[in-house]
C-alpha cells in the first residue's frame, strides 16, 4: 500500500494547493532543497518535549541558500496561506528542536545560509548568516589563526550563534548574555521587504556591527523569541582572547549554602570582578553528567536526597558548585584572584583552581572549556541520567539574591517531586539577575511519564508566576501558556505588531504564543 | 569488525578514502548482494552493549562492513558528518542502489546524531528508542513502509525472555501492511540486542536473513538499557 504522500498539511489549504505550492518553491530553490517525505520530514520532528509528534508535525521543508530566495518564498507563502517555522539549524534542543509550535506549519530551514560574511578582529564583531555554526566560526577562527573567542551554549557544536541569540540563549564567557552582544540584522519581513536593523539600514554605512541603537525606535528586540520576521543575517560581538584566564570552582557542603554562594558571588560580578556568567550547579547536576540514575536508586517517586548527599560525598561534589573565571592581564587576574579567593574562603567554600583540581575531571574540564568558549558535548550527558530521551527546560529568573534561591529550589523541589521528577538544577549568575535552569529529564517511552513532565511544567508554570516568577524562555509545548502568564496587555501588542507586520501570519504562527 | 574507539578516526578517514578512491566493490563498508551494490555503514557508540549490537548486526545483515564509533564528541560529530556527507555526494557517482547507516549509539549521542542525518535529508527507515528502568524495559519504534511491522517482530522474540517488556511502534505509512513476519525461537532465547538486531538485520540484509532468527543464544547480561537505534537511507 502507498505510504502517506504528506505527514501533515496547513490549516486551510488541500493536498492540491500544497502541491502547486510545492512546486513553486521548488522553482524557487530547486528541487532537492524541497523535502515533502514523511521518511525524511521525520528527523524534523525528534522531540525532547513532553508533547507528541503529532502536535509538532510539519509537512515539509524549504532549505534557501539566499535572502532573495527567502522573499520569493514568502510571496508564495502569502498566495497560498502557507506557514512557515524558520531555524537556523533546528538544535533547540529540549526547547523543541526543529519542530514548528504548530503542524501543519513546513520548516524553513536556513542552513545553507552558512557564510561567514565577515570577522572583525579590531573591533571584535562577526556578521553571519542565518546557519553559520559555532563550529564553523571556531574553525574559522583556527584557521585564521584570530586572537578571538566565542561564547557557546550547551550544543555549541551544531548550534548556531543566530538561533541562539534569536532565542536569547545565554553561554558563560563575559559575552554569555547573547543578545546583549548582538548587534545589527537582517530581516526579510512577511511583505519580502527587507530590513536591516540600526546602522544597517543606512547606505554605505561601516557601522552596523559596532553600534546598536540606530536611529528612532530600536528594532532588533522585536524579532527575537518573535515572529515578526525572517533573520537571514547577523552581527554580534566577539571577545578578544584575554592574555590571562583563571578559572575557579567553589564547592559548598550544604544545601543551604546556596544563600551564601549568589550572596558572595552578586557584588563580585555587579561590580565587574567576576565578569563572566558564572554557574552554581547543585550535587544533582554534577552526577547526573557523570552518572545513570539507576546506578543511585530504582526506587519510585523523585530521588531522595540522602541519596543524593551520600552520591555526592563519595564523588567529592559539593551540594552548590561554583563555576567561574578571570579574565584580563595577569595583573589584572592576579589583583582579582586576591579579592575573589578571600571572599569565598571567608564564606565557607571549598576554592579550587586549575592547581587544586584534577585535570581528567569531566566536570571540572567541560566548565574550562565553555568558560572560554571551547566547543564543549559533555553537558550532552544529562541526557543519559534518565533515560527515555525527555528533556525540557523550566527557566525562572530571579534577582540575583541569596534569599531568592532557598524558596525557588524548595518550590521548584517540592512539585517534581510529587510528579516523580527530581531537581537537577544549576543557576546562571548575570549582572543582577539569575536564571535557574531546571533540566525535566523524564522517559519519554513512558505515556503516563510524558503527561507527568507536561503536567509538572504546567504546574511549576503556574506556581512560580503566582511567587512573582517569570521564565525567560520556553518550548514549543508551553508557549501559549507562558505567554498568558506575562498578561493580557502584552499578549494585545503583540498580536497587533502581527497583524501590522504579517496579516496573513505566515512565519511561526504560535512562537511566543504570538498568533493571529 | 574493528570497532575500537581508537581507531574510529583511522577508519572512517580510510572509509572515507577507500569510497573516494575504489569505490563501493573493494571498500571495507560496503556489501554485495547479488549484482546490485549495497552500501551499508555501521556506527555504534563506545559502550559494550553498542559494540555487541553492532558486531551482530553486521553478522545478521550478512555485512562485511566495518563499524565507526561514536559517542557524540565534537570531533566525531565532525568526521560524521563528512562521512554523510561523502556519502550522500557519492552515491549515485558510485552507482550504489542502496546505501544504508545503521547502528545503535547512547541517548545523549543520538540526539545531536539525528540532525547530522537531518543535514544530509537521509531518510529514515527505522528509528528504536530502548530503555530499561527497574527492571521493566521498553522499546519504542518508528518505522515506515519497509520496517512496518517490525516492532511485532521484535517483540515476538522477546516473548519468553523478558517478563516486562514493552513494545510500540509507530509507523508513518501507517497504511503499510506489516512486513516482517514474527519469528519464534523454541530453544534458547535472545538478549534484547541481539534480537534488535536479527529484526534490523533482516532489513539490511539479502533475503534468508530471517533463518538467523533461529538459534540465538543468551548472553548472561544485558547490562544497562538507554540507547537508540537506527537505519537510515543516505
Amino acid at each position: 500500500m502507498p505510504a502517506k504522500k504528506y505527514a501533515a498539511l496547513p490549516p486551510g489549504v488541500t493536498a492540491e494547493q500544497f502541491a502547486r505550492a510545492v512546486e513553486k518553491f521548488r522553482d524557487i530553490v530547486g528541487h532537492d532543497n524541497v523535502v515533502t517525505a514523511p521518511e525524511i520530514i521525520a528527523s524534523y520532528t525528534k522531540l525532547m518535549i513532553p508533547e507528541s509528534e503529532d502536535k509538532h508535525m510539519p509537512p515539509g521543508a524549504l532549505m534557501p541558500k539566499t535572502t532573495e530566495e527567502v522573499q520569493k518564498i514568502v510571496a508564495v507563502c502569502n498566495e497560498f496561506k502557507i506557514p512557515v517555522w524558520p531555524i537556523s539549524t533546528g538544535r533547540n534542543f529540549g526547547y523543541g528542536s526543529a519542530a514548528p509550535a504548530k503542524s501543519g506549519t513546513m520548516v524553513l530551514d536556513l542552513r545553507r545560509m552558512n557564510r561567514i560574511i565577515e570577522v572583525n578582529v579590531d573591533l571584535g564583531y562577526a556578521l553571519v548568516e542565518a546557519g553559520v555554526t559555532y563550529k564553523q566560526l571556531a574553525d574559522y577562527i583556527k584557521e585564521h589563526d584570530l586572537p578571538l573567542w566565542l561564547d557557546t551554549p550547551m550544543p555549541a557544536p551544531v548550534a548556531s550563534p543566530t538561533g541562539n541569540t534569536l532565542d536569547r540563549g545565554v553561554g558563560y564567557t563575559p559575552y554569555g548574555e547573547h543578545f546583549f552582544f548582538q548587534c545589527g540584522m537582517e530581516v526579510v519581513l512577511a511583505n519580502g521587504e527587507v530590513l536591516r536593523t540600526g546602522m544597517g539600514a543606512l547606505e554605505n554605512s561601516n557601522t552596523w556591527q559596532v553600534f546598536k541603537w540606530g536611529y528612532g525606535p530600536y528594532l532588533d528586540g522585536i524579532f527575537t523569541q518573535s515572529n515578526y520576521g525572517i533573520v537571514t543575517k547577523m552581527g554580534f560581538w566577539l571577545m578578544h582572547k584575554p592574555p590571562a584566564y583563571k578559572p575557579f570552582l567553589v564547592k559548598y557542603p550544604n544545601e543551604e549554602d546556596i544563600v551564601t554562594a549568589i550572596d558572595t558571588i552578586r557584588p563580585l560580578r555587579l561590580n565587574q570582578i567576576i565578569t563572566n556568567a558564572g554557574t552554581v550547579s547543585n550535587s544533582l547536576w554534577e552526577l547526573a553528567v557523570t552518572e545513570k540514575r539507576e546506578d543511585l536508586y530504582d526506587g519510585p517517586g523523585q530521588i531522595p536526597d540522602d541519596l543524593v548527599a551520600a552520591a555526592a560525598r563519595r564523588k567529592g561534589y559539593g551540594a552548590w558548585n561554583v563555576y567561574a573565571a578571570l579574565y584580563g592581564t595577569p595583573e589584572q587576574v592576579e589583583l582579582n584572584w586576591r579579592m575573589v579567593k578571600g571572599a569565598f574562603e571567608a564564606s565557607g567554600g571549598d576554592v579550587l583552581t586549575e592547581e587544586d583540581a584534577d585535570p581528567d575531571d569531566p566536570l571540572w574540564k567541560y566548565r574550562v572549556d565553555m568558560m572560554s568558549g571551547t566547543l564543549s558535548m559533555r553537558e550532552f550527558s544529562l541526557y543519559n541520567y534518565r533515560g527515555g530521551g525527555g528533556s525540557t527546560w523550566f527557566a525562572p529568573v530571579s534577582q540575583a539574591m541569596g534569599s531568592e534561591t532557598l524558596r525557588q529550589m524548595r518550590l521548584a523541589k517540592r512539585i517534581l517531586g510529587e510528579f516523580g521528577l527530581d531537581y537537577v538544577a544549576l543557576f546562571i549568575i548575570g549582572w543582577r539577575d539569575m536564571h535557574h535552569i531546571i533540566d525535566m529529564l523524564y522517559d519519554r517511552t513512558i505515556p503516563a511519564e510524558m503527561q507527568a513532565a507536561y503536567d509538572c511544567y504546567d504546574k511549576l508554570l503556574h506556581e512560580f508566576a503566582a511567587e512573582g516568577y517569570g521564565i525567560y524562555r520556553t518550548s514549543t509545548a508551553f508557549m501559549d501558556k507562558t505567554a498568558a502568564i506575562y498578561g493580557k496587555v502584552k499578549h494585545d501588542v503583540n498580536v497587533a505588531l502581527k497583524r501590522a507586520l504579517d496579516p496573513n501570519g505566515i512565519i511561526a504562527p504560535g512562537k511566543s504564543g504570538i498568533d493571529i | 569488525m574493528n570497532v575500537s574507539r581508537r581507531t574510529f578516526g583511522k577508519l572512517c578517514a580510510a572509509g572515507l578514502a577507500v569510497l573516494a578512491t575504489n569505490g563501493p566493490v573493494t571498500s571495507a563498508a560496503t556489501v554485495l548482494t547479488g549484482t546490485k551494490v549495497r552500501r551499508l555503514i555501521l556506527l555504534g557508540g563506545a559502550d559494550r552493549q553498542c559494540r555487541e549490537f553492532v558486531s551482530d548486526l553486521g553478522q545478521s545483515a550478512s555485512a562485511g562492513a566495518d563499524g565507526f564509533y561514536y559517542d557524540g564528541d565534537v570531533d566525531e560529530i565532525e568526521m560524521v558528518r563528512n562521512l554523510l556527507a561523502d556519502l550522500a555526494a557519492r552515491r549515485s557517482a558510485d552507482g550504489v542502489r542502496k546505501q544504508f547507516i545503521a547502528g545503535l549509539v547512547g541517548a545523549h549521542a543520538y540526539s545531536v546524531l539525528e540532525t547530522q542525518f537531518r543535514d544530509v535529508q537521509a531518510s529514515l527507515v527505522v528509528r528504536g528508542l530502548h530503555v530499561r528502568r527497574r527492571g521493566h524495559e521498553r522499546h519504542e519504534f518508528l518505522t515506515t513502509a519497509p520496517t512496518a511491522g517490525i516492532g511485532q517482530a521484535f517483540a515476538s522474540l522477546l516473548t519468553d525472555s523478558v517478563d516486562a517488556a514493552q513494545v510500540r511502534e509507530h509507523c508513518l505509512a501507517t497504511d503499510a501492511a506489516p512486513m516482517l513476519m514474527a519469528r519464534r525461537s523454541r530453544g534458547a532465547q535472545p538478549t534484547r540486542l541481539h534480537a534488535l538486531a536479527r529484526v534490523y538485520g533482516s532489513v539490511l540484509g539479502p533475503a534468508g536473513c530471517e533463518a538467523a532468527l533461529l538459534g540465538l543464544t543468551r548472553s548472561a547480561a544485558d547490562g544497562p538499557l538507554n540507547h537508540e537505534s537506527f537505519i537510515f537511507s543516505v
